[in-house]
Parts: C-alpha cells; structure tokens; sequence
C-alpha cells in the first residue's frame, strides 16, 4: 500500500459511493464503533519507518508502521517514542495519532497532538495533502496536523506520521506504593505526591486491577522515576517522605496496558485534577468484579473498563458512582472509548455534530464516505 | 527618498532619535496614558509615528489629533527605560512641542503658568500670594469644589501639610565638599520648608552650603512645554550663577528641576558659546538623595512611622536614580517602608499637566490612590513639588488620612528626633 | 436610489460602533489611524479604514455581530507587536482587543487561569509568580504582546524548547466567530472527544474569528534554575555544539545564540549583558528542574561545550546575573534599531543537525550581497531569526538586503524546514508558503478557514494566497480588493524621511 494506492481506493469510492472503514493493524475493532462501511481500506502493509534523523530527534513513519517497530528503530540511537497508549504495542502510529490515543507518559511527554510535528493524508475527494512538517517548531499555516488528530479517520486517510522523539532516560525505574489507611489519609498521600514529585508516569490502580497485576490487595498507586540517576533518586527521596514505596520491575506497565484487553467497555471520565484527587481514594476503594478502574490524578483522568471477566455482559452505568465527580461545581468530561456495539447510538451522542465539525467534515469528505458515522452523525 | 515636511526644525534635527525605533511596542505598557487612555496614539510608539508622519507630511502640524495626542504625553520618560533601541523619548517630545508651537497655539492656562515662571519679577508676588493663602484654611474648605479649581485648592492645601519636628542645630566641617543648592520656583515658594531641612541634612552629613545668588527657575516646565527659546534663556542664566558660586556640586530636591539640568549640555548643543559651560554644570547637578546616600547617611533618631516611598518619574526615568531615596529612607530607625504597587508609574502631575489636561491627569491619579490606600500608609514620600501636590491634593480630595511628604523632611525630623 | 458613497458609510458604522463602545474608542480620523497602520514589522504599512476598541466582552460580541450584519471585513488585533504583517487592515476595519485585559479566573491548586484575550503576557505571569506558577510560552515580546495575540500566532519564546508552543498551553476558549455566534473551542474541565477545534483555531492568526476568553494551563515553578553562557570564537562551533547537546538527549528550557555582531549591539545598549564583546558566538543555555538532576545535565553540558571548543562557560551566580544575560537576549531585536533605521526580520526553522551548514550559507549570502546579517535565534529548535539593519532609504542597498533574505528563506526550506516557527505567516511570508506546500495542503487550509469564517472578513488577505484557493474563485467576496493582492515576499518597505 502505497500513498498513491490509498488515492486509487478513495477515488474509486468517490465514483462508486461506497464508504471505507479505515484500519491499521484493526486493534481500535474492538471498539464497536458503528461504523457503516462496505469497504475495509487496510493500512498494515503500508509500514516502515521512511526517515529518521538521530540528531534532530525526528522520525518519519508509514502510518501502518505499528509502535514497537518505532520503539525498536529509536531504540538503536537510545532515543524513544513516549507515546504508550493503553492497547499492545502492534497498535500502528496511523491508528494512535487518528484516535488520539495515550496512556500514563502522556501526563509528561503530552498527548498524540503535543508528540506530532507533521503528515500526510489523503481526503475524501482523493487529495493528498500535507499538514504541518519535519520540524520540531513550525506555526506556517492553518494547523492541520491538530485538526486530524483524533478526527478517527473521518476527515482522512492518515498515510505518513512525523514526530518528535525524546532520548532515553538513563535511570528509569518504577515504584508501587500501596494506599492505606483511611480514605482521606490516602487522598492526602496521593495529594503530596502530586504536589512533590515530577515523574514520568503517575498512576492510581483499584484493586481490581491491582490483583490482576499480582501486587496485592490494596488499591496502589504506580509510579515511574525517570531521568538521569541524580533526578531520580533525588525523587525517590520526595518519595520516601511521604510513603513507603516498593521497586517493581517497569515490565508492569505494559503488563497494565494491555490488561483490560477485550473488555468490552472502556470509559474515559475526566475533570479538574484537584476534584479526581479528592474523589480518587473512595473510587478505588470500590472493588466491582470485572470493572478495572485507573486513574491519572496530573491529567485529570480516570479509566473504567468493564466487563472483562463476565464475557458479553452489558455496561451497567452504576457500577461505580460518579455523583461525585458530576455534583457540585466544576463539571466532568466523558468519553466512550469502547462500547458493545448496541449500545453506541444510546450512550454516546454524536461528538460532531456541532455546525463548525459538520462544516469541516463535509469540506473534508464531501461524499461522506471516511469511517461514516464513527463519531456520530 | 521624499523631502522633509518639516525642515529646519527641532523636529527635524531629532530624525535619529525617531529612527531608532524599531516599533516593538515594548514601550506601551510603561505608559501611563496608554494604559488609561487605551490607545495607541497615546502611547510612546504612536507618538512617535505621529512625529515620523510630521516629517513625512502625512500629517500637517495643524492636525488637531496630533495636538491633542502630544499634549497628552505626560512627559514622565518611563518608557526610556525599558526602549531597547535607546530612543531619547523626552528629548523628541520636547523637539515636537516646539515644532507644533510654531503652528498651534498652547493652552491659556499653560501660556500664564510659563509666563510667569519665567519672570522673576511676577513669580515671587505670586507665590507669595499662594503661600499666604495655603497658610488660611481657605483653600482646605476650596478644595472640596469639583473641576480645576478644587483641585488647584486641595494642591494648595496638600503644602501646608508637612511633619512637625523640633528645631535643632548643626554645624558642619564640610569634609564632603561645596554644594549650592537650587531653590527652585515651587520649592522655594511653596515649600520653603523642605528647602531649610535640604540644606541642614546636607550639613548634617558633612557637605559645606554655599549660596548661587542670581538662579532662577530651572526652565524645566519650558522645555516640555516645548519653549525651548525661554529655557535655554533660563538655563544660561543659571549656569552663570552657578559657577560663580564656586560649587562642587549642585543639589537639587525637586527631581523635575534635577533632570534638566543634568540635561543642560543637551539643550544647549547648538550654542557654540554655551554648550561646554552647560555640560560642566550638568555633570555636577546631584539630586539631593543621590548625595545622603553617598555619604551613608547618618542615622537619625527614630520615627516610628509608616510610610511608603512614590518614585517620581523625573527621578526614577529621566535620572535613573532608583535605590537612592530608599537608602535615605532606611537611615531612619523605626521607620516602617511599606512598598507601593506600581510605585514606578507616574502620579499624573507631570508639571502643569495636571492644570491643563485634568481629566488624563485624574484618571492616572486613580490607580494610584488605590495603591496608597492598599499600603495603608500615613505618609507617602516623594522626592518632587509637582508629585507632593498632586499626590497630596489627592489624598485629601480622597478624605484619606495620608500626607505626602518630602524624603528630606522625613530625614531632617528624623535628625530632630535625635537631637532630642 | 444611488449608492451611498463611501464616507457617508463609513461615518454611519464609526457612528454604529461608538454607539456600542462610546466615541472615544472609535477612531475614523486618518491622521489617528496612521498608528494602527502597522504592527512590529514597520517594513508594512496599510492603513485601516475605522479602528473600534470594545472594552467588554459584550461589546466584542455586539461589535462583531454589527459587522457580520454589515457585511465588513475587519482584523483583529492585540498590541500590534507581532512580526509578520498579520494586523494590518487594508482600509477595513481594526478591532483592538487591548481593552479586555482582565483575568477573569485563577484556580491554583488546578494549576490553570482564565483571562481575557487582551491580558499581556507578562503581566499574567506577574500575577501568578507570586503563587510559584508560570505560563510557560515567552515571547521575547512578552513584556508588550497579549494572550489573544499568542494564541493568534501560536507563539513561542526561548522556553518552548522544553515546555511547549501556546498550543501546548491552552486548554480552551471561547470565541465569537465572524458571523456573530458564541462558540466555546475545548474544554475547561477535562478532556472532549470530537476534532480538535482548539487546536485548529490555534494560530489561525485572526483568520478564524476573535477569542473572548482564554483558559491556559499554568506550570509549577521549577526547583531550580541554571543559566550558562558559553562563548566561542568560531560560530561554526557554537552551532556543532548546539547539534552536540541536543542530541545528548539533554532538554534544556532554552537553548539561544548569538553571533558576535548581535554580541556587540547588545552590549553597546542599555541591556548591556556582559556578553564578550570579541566573540563571535554566545550560547545562552538554560537548565531547570530538580536540582539534583540540573546540577548533572549541567556538568555534562559544560564539558560538551568546553569540548567544542568555548572560550569559557560563566555559570549565572544569582537571580539578577541571570536575568541580567536574558535582557540582553529577549532585547536583542529591538537593540538592532541602533545599527541602522530598518530592519528586517525573519523566523526560519531548520532541522537542528543541519544548524552548522546553515550557517555558514547564511553567511556566505551576506558576503556576497555586502549585508550584515545579525543572527540571534532559539537554536534548540533550530528556529533561526537572521536579522538584517540596513537603510531603506537607500534603494540599492535594500535590493541586496531583500535578494539576500530571499535566498537565506530558500536555502532554509531546502534544507527541510519551515518558513516561520513563531512569528506566523501574516502578510510577509505569504509569497513562500508555496514553496512549502502543495497545492492540496492550501486549499485544504482555505476550506478549513472557509468554515469557521464562510464570508473571509475575518484578516482577509493573510496566510493563505488567495489564488490557492479553489473554492474561492468566483466567491463574491465582501472586498474583493484587501483579499486579492499577493505581495511578494518581502515587499520593498516604504522609505522615511531624512533631514534636510
């Protein structure tokens, strides 16, 4: 598959009208997002990493190249990708950047649109067109690269991907740190946290999920120190004063991306990080079988993925309160990143409905024919 | 390449000056007008495209905007400071007000305040009239009028106010050297005071007084006024007398009068005869806190008071004299200095801007009350007749209980504390 | 019925707006608009026709909304410190935002503030210092620009090597668009799915519509802060250095160079920074973070310039010794004023690597033009900023200076990169951004902007040619003239007077 190939096939089904469902390695399936296509547009083939300069920092990659081939290039210059979205590392960069998909890095190194620098896309009318550049600074133009992050394929077919890497850290550890006592001692250790420490990643697992890790039976928070050997043991330090952590092995963090796996729900809640503090101690303490719930307390963001030991039950929406986060002032944010497919078109309203993304959509994909109806209608 | 619009003129000669700026705009948020006028034609960037358009012709100099927007530039300089291109600012706004003088006539108000000023011969009645009537508690009771006049009262009143303190005796061996003070027009009418206390804390700390018979007004109100004929008159009669009086240095307590004397060699530059003399005599030109503070100053007895310090601009901009005055301050025991807010933006005096332009003047005072008030301060200390009227004037229109007072009186009670 | 002419129109919207503002903020006096006829890049001159400063939100939103009604191109504008021509109006309308310069909200322990589009950079940061907060992007500008102006232009500053550009920075507005509607880009309380909107209206320069509020994210104040000079005799090793410490995986929160005849002008104006007057390269380079860990990186960085040949590294003792050498930096640019009455400037990003090479092309131009080229740029990000002081006066003189910019912009977009990292594209580089994008990549940029802003009214004129423009052709538009003139690159500026 080839930029060129990715033209032919939208042509063709500007001609015939036929709608295409855009996929890289098809990890983002699962989702049960209705889209109505007749047609599958694969990316997978269209892989390899076309360019990538050690020196500046860059690389440049077909958009079906998936995250661990990325990893493994970098990783010959000691430099990497921090882009770990929850999922497995097959997951391509086309697929991660058009879904806007993060994981525990993000709350450091930024989401999808901060780690873009530049692509390429082919609209729904065939055009390929060029958004941003090569650059790790660049303001020439309307931004088209932020526009496309997270458009899901709907405004085009993202073909080639630029962004920035950053060198690896030369000490890179990770500590788990079980939360005890009464819920406001816990809300007040993970406060002093938030407040001392500047790691790369910050999370907050409920029980559910840390007995699925084998870390016990308490809920933990994980926190990943990086840096050279000086910032991080001066971290661990902060650390020590607050609590007493343990060393893992930083194996876990893939080991918990990839844990909710094939649950068939997955919901992003977020708010004011403050207000996810307060809360964090109370909704972790809730053990529900089969709902895994994390939080990343700097990004203000908690994960609910349900269902995954009952294989095929419904989303039950009341499985963990969230009056908490909806009451009072300040509101929250929710977003369905997974959902049986029954249950789209009841939960989730369309996400674009709004006059300026319709506006964008039809310039974009006139003939409607780029994942129809992926984000609503 | 056009001609110039404008040749011959002052404004004319100071093309370098208005070509240094690059037009970054650092300037606008220095500017006291800008921030309250909110526009950029009253901002140090727009008033110099205005002068740039003078010389284009882009603009006639009988443009009534181009009046209004230069007569509403306080002249304080703050925007030297921070220009990073250097642009003289005071020095292209006194060229265009004498250029537009040709072509646009000044306010009635400010040609009388100039005329007398410059006149021996009337100022002295005239300011004896003020002093008489400052000492009657008419102008306390004026002052509560609106407009000018209640404003003019209360400035009136605001002098009256100074801080009582102890007479005491002081001879010096005058180690420091010879220095003759300015009296200035304002100074020696209005605050008479505060001129004996300069004269005594300069003994105090070891510098010998001597007289400069034959001074006059400084010429300062001229030059921004852009009559520069009356003062280079004024600033030739002044170098004469202070040469004769044989002075290392000159001290001066109103920081307005300081900064154009130390400019004297700039306006006059173009007097063959003159020039020389006028940079010999600047660079003596001291304010008076730039020599207590040279020479420590001593420590007096204590004033357990609060205060808080309003850098005047003439000061602060025009002489880059910052750390001086609360060097003086701070020899003070049991003095409480209580930093002011935006301590650095001017008071809205500016001279006799405050008479001619009321309504820029007041909403620049505004701010600055409330500043004062939020310090909660009883005295307010600055070093210049224009901003100790126009800050006090407003502390009682404002029915606040602060008074604004001179640094040196401050020091001088101090002494007289000591002595005791 | 004849038509109305155009001062009868113009007097009766000047009168229309002061309705909604008050008169004193309407101006329609030529000899009072000459000042808002250009911004920091004096080389562009266009006069507007009415300039209107609405002082409330409200009456951002009624101003607008009149000129929807009407059908009247305008441009938005901040405090006109920008460096691309970007707020000129052609004869139409300005709106200043200045007035709206309140901060409407801050919420520490959420590390974020909400302010009005008009707050000035620095003055936010003023404001939050206090609370050990800071907004992150800091354009050299920062003392003048506002955050409405930043957001225009996504701009940067030396410290967006480690933090960010605004975009990074932002987490939502709201915004009247042209026509008049009230929509809110983002979201204040968490995160949204759906496209990005914030991210688009983000350095759309004033094309898009006018924001009414900003909410930003604030950054805790590092532990500490080191900053080195290093001075080199040679700019070619300062710019091997440079290359040498980005690619030790050090980020440090600015990486800035300056070439000696910068050097010298800095240091012959009041921000005199103690730079070493016979260098012929300084690197300003900053570390922060845990002390610990800058105390490290600083070592390192040390030892990588003193092995790259530095004459000497000077390490900032306090406070006032570094702010001191970054005076000197962030002034640099207005400094030029004093080596000659124009000045050109330009905002070109290079990939890091290919820094040295650049370097020594841009200087080889100016020998072969007879120019002086003052280079003084972020070079962590390799975002070049050659400056040339010249007279503009002198009409030989400015055809070198423009034909040796012209060949500096191409050798930086043959090298890979960009034609503006921070300044926008405005008026002055317009004529280039063809040269880097594909017919598609504008037109796909147009019918973005065709969305937010379907009548153009917005800065017509600006970014995107005209002409790239597919759907556009044939468009009535509201003024066919400001939107169809395409100036060349670097349009020759208009000569000042000399005295006679």
């Amino acid at each position: 598959m080839t930029t060129e190939a990715v033209v032919a096939t939208v042509h063709e089904s500007v001609d015939t009208r036929t709608p295409l469902r855009i996929c890289g390695n098809s990890t983002w399936l699962g989702a049960g997002r209705p889209v109505r296509a007749d047609k599958t547009l694969s990316l997978q083939s269209d892989s390899g990493v076309t360019e990538y300069v050690p020196g500046d920092l860059t690389l440049t990659a077909r958009a079906g190249t998936s995250l661990a081939e990325i990893q493994h290039v970098a990783k010959g210059n000691d430099q990497w990708l921090p882009l770990d979205p929850y999922g497995s590392e097959s997951g391509t960069i086309g697929a991660t950047i058009a879904t806007a998909s993060a994981g525990p890095l993000s709350a450091t190194f930024g989401l999808p649109r901060d780690l873009l620098l530049g692509l390429q896309f082919v609209n729904g009318s065939g055009d390929v067109v060029r958004a941003g550049g090569k650059v790790v600074k660049n303001v020439a133009g309307f931004d088209l690269s932020r526009l496309l992050t997270g458009s899901w394929g709907t405004l085009g077919v993202i073909t080639e991907v630029t962004v920035r890497l950053y060198a690896r850290p030369r000490s890179d550890r990770t500590f788990v740190v079980p939360l005890t006592g009464s819920l406001v001692e816990q809300a007040s250790v993970i406060q002093a946290m938030y407040v001392a420490l500047s790691p790369f990643a910050l999370q907050l697992l409920g029980v559910t999920v840390v007995r699925a890790l084998g870390l016990g039976e308490l809920p933990v928070a994980l926190v990943r120190l990086g840096g050279n050997e000086a910032v991080v043991d001066a971290q661990l330090k902060a650390l020590a004063k607050i609590t007493k952590p343990g060393e893992i092995e930083s194996e876990v963090w893939g080991t918990l991306r990839e844990l909710e796996g094939s649950a068939p729900s997955v919901i992003r809640i977020s708010s004011m990080p403050m207000r996810m503090i307060g809360t964090a101690a109370r909704i972790l303490a809730e053990e529900v079988p089969g709902v895994y719930t994390t939080i990343d307390p700097r990004r203000g963001v908690m994960r609910v993925a349900a269902g995954i030991e009952s294989e095929g039950s419904e989303i039950e929406t009341d499985v963990v309160n969230f009056d908490d986060l909806k009451s009072g002032e300040g509101s929250t944010e929710i977003i369905f990143e997974k959902l049986p497919a029954e249950l789209w078109s009841r939960v989730s309203p369309s996400v674009v409905a709004d006059p300026l993304s319709r506006g964008i959509k039809k310039a974009y994909d006139p003939f409607n024919i780029l994942n129809p109806g992926i984000l609503g209608d | 390449m056009p001609g110039c619009a404008l040749p011959g003129t002052p404004l004319a000669d100071a093309l370098p000056g208005i070509n240094a700026c690059v037009h970054c705009g650092f300037c606008l948020q220095a500017c006291p007008t800008y921030l309250n006028l909110e526009d950029e034609n009253d901002s140090p960037r727009g008033r110099i495209f205005l002068m740039r358009s003078l010389l284009e012709g882009t603009v006639g100099p009988n443009d009534p905007s181009v009046k209004e927007h230069i007569d509403q530039c306080l002249g304080c300089r703050a925007c030297e400071p921070v220009c990073p291109s250097g642009v003289p600012y005071g020095q292209l706004l006194e060229a265009t007000r004498a250029t537009l003088r040709e072509h646009q006539s000044i306010s009635p108000i400010a040609r009388l305040i100039l005329f007398v000023f410059a006149r021996p011969w009337l100022l002295r009645p005239a300011m004896f009239f003020s002093r008489i009537l400052a000492a009657t508690p008419i102008p306390t009771v004026l002052s509560g009028l609106k407009g000018r006049l209640g404003f003019a009262m209360a400035m009136l009143a605001s002098t009256g106010r100074s801080i009582e303190r102890a007479r005491y005796d002081v001879r010096s061996r005058g180690e420091r050297g010879k220095v003759a003070t300015l009296r200035g027009c304002v100074m020696d009418g209005l605050f008479g005071a505060t001129n004996r206390a300069t004269n005594r804390v300069l003994e105090v700390n070891g510098y010998r007084v001597v007289d400069a018979p034959g001074q006059q007004c400084c010429g300062a109100l001229h030059a921004h006024a852009g009559d520069l004929e009356n003062a280079r008159k004024l600033a030739r009669r002044n170098i004469a007398a202070f040469e004769r009086s044989g002075a290392e240095f000159i001290a001066v307590n109103a920081a307005g009068c300081g900064a154009i004397m130390k400019e004297y060699g700039h306006l006059l530059k173009d007097d063959p005869e003159w020039r020389d003399r006028a940079l010999a005599i600047g660079s003596r030109v001291r304010d008076i806190s730039e020599l207590l503070a040279a020479a420590g100053p001593r420590v007096g007895g204590p004033l357990p008071m609060r205060v808080t310090y309003q850098a005047p601009c003439h000061l602060q901009h025009a002489q880059r004299v910052t750390q001086a005055p609360l060097t003086m301050l701070a020899a003070i025991p049991g003095l409480e200095l209580v930093p002011l807010h935006d301590s650095d933006q001017c008071c809205g005096s500016a001279g006799i801007y405050n008479l001619i332009e009321p309504d820029t003047s007041d909403a620049v005072l505004e701010p600055k009350l409330a500043n004062i008030r939020a310090t909660h301060a009883s005295w307010v200390a600055t070093g210049n007749p224009g901003c100790l009227m126009q800050i006090g004037a407003g502390l009682i229109r404002a029915d606040m209980g602060a008074k604004a007072i001179h640094p040196v009186d401050l020091l001088d009670a101090s002494y007289a504390a000591y002595g005791q | 019925m004849t038509q109305p002419s155009a001062s009868t129109q113009r007097a009766s919207v000047s009168a229309r707006l002061a309705d909604i503002v008050g008169e004193r903020h309407v101006l329609s006096r030529p000899s009072e608009l000459l000042v808002y006829n250009s911004d920091g890049l004096p080389g562009y001159r266009r006069q507007p026709s009415i300039a209107v400063f609405p002082g409330s939100r409200e009456e951002t939103i009624a101003v607008v909304r009149l000129l929807a009604e009407e059908e009247l191109p305008f441009v938005p504008r901040g405090a006109g410190t920008g460096l691309s021509g970007g707020a000129l109006a052609d004869d139409i309308i300005v709106v200043g935002l200045h007035r709206l310069k309140k901060i409407l909200s801050l919420d520490i322990d959420n590390r974020r503030a909400t302010v009005e589009p008009g707050v000035v950079n620095l003055r936010l940061n003023r404001h939050v210092a206090p609370l050990g907060l800071l907004y992150a992007p800091d354009p050299s500008s920062e003392a003048a620009c506002t955050i409405g102006g930043n957001i225009a232009e996504n701009a940067g500053g030396p410290h967006c090597l480690k933090y960010g550009v605004t975009l990074n920075h932002v987490h939502a507005m709201t915004v009247v668009l042209p026509s008049g509607e009230v929509v809110e880009l983002g979201s204040r309380t968490g995160e949204r799915d759906g496209y990005d909107l914030r991210g688009a209206f983000i350095g759309s320069e004033g094309c898009f519509g006018v924001a009414l509020d900003v909410t930003v994210r604030l950054t805790p104040k590092p532990q500490t802060v080191r900053t080195l000079l290093a001075d080199f005799t040679s700019v070619d090793d300062a710019a091997r250095v440079t290359s040498a410490i980005i690619a030790s995986g050090i980020v440090p929160a600015a990486l800035e160079f300056m070439d000696g005849p910068t050097i010298r002008v800095v240091e012959d104006s009041i921000y005199a920074a103690g730079y070493p007057r016979d260098a012929e390269a300084v690197l300003l380079i900053e570390l922060d973070g845990i002390e610990a860990g800058v105390d490290a990186d600083l070592e390192v960085v040390r030892r990588i310039c003193l092995d790259g040949g530095a004459r000497n590294v000077k390490v900032a003792r306090d406070d006032i010794e570094r702010a001191k050498l970054w005076q000197g930096r962030k002034k640099a640019f207005g400094a030029m004023g004093r080596l000659a009455p124009h000045l050109i400037v330009q905002d070109a990003v290079i990939p890091r690597t290919k820094l040295p090479e650049i370097l020594q092309t841009i200087h080889a131009i100016s020998e072969k033009h007879g120019v002086l080229v003052c280079n003084v740029f972020h070079a962590g990000d390799g975002n070049l900023h050659p400056n040339i002081a010249y007279s503009a006066d002198n009409a030989e003189e400015s055809k070198r200076v423009h034909k040796a910019m012209t060949e500096i912009m191409n050798a930086c977009i043959d090298a890979g990169g960009s034609i503006t990292g921070e300044h926008g594209v405005g008026l002055d580089k317009m004529g280039y951004m063809e040269s880097i994008f594909p017919a598609s990549s504008l037109n796909a940029m147009c019918e973005l902007r065709s969305v937010f802003d379907p009548g153009r009214r917005s800065n017509p004129g600006k970014v995107v040619p005209v002409h790239s423009c597919k759907e556009w052709h044939g468009v009535k538009s509201a003024r066919e003239t400001s939107a169809a003139t395409v100036p060349p690159p670097l349009a020759a500026e208009p000569s000042r007077p000399v005295a006679q």
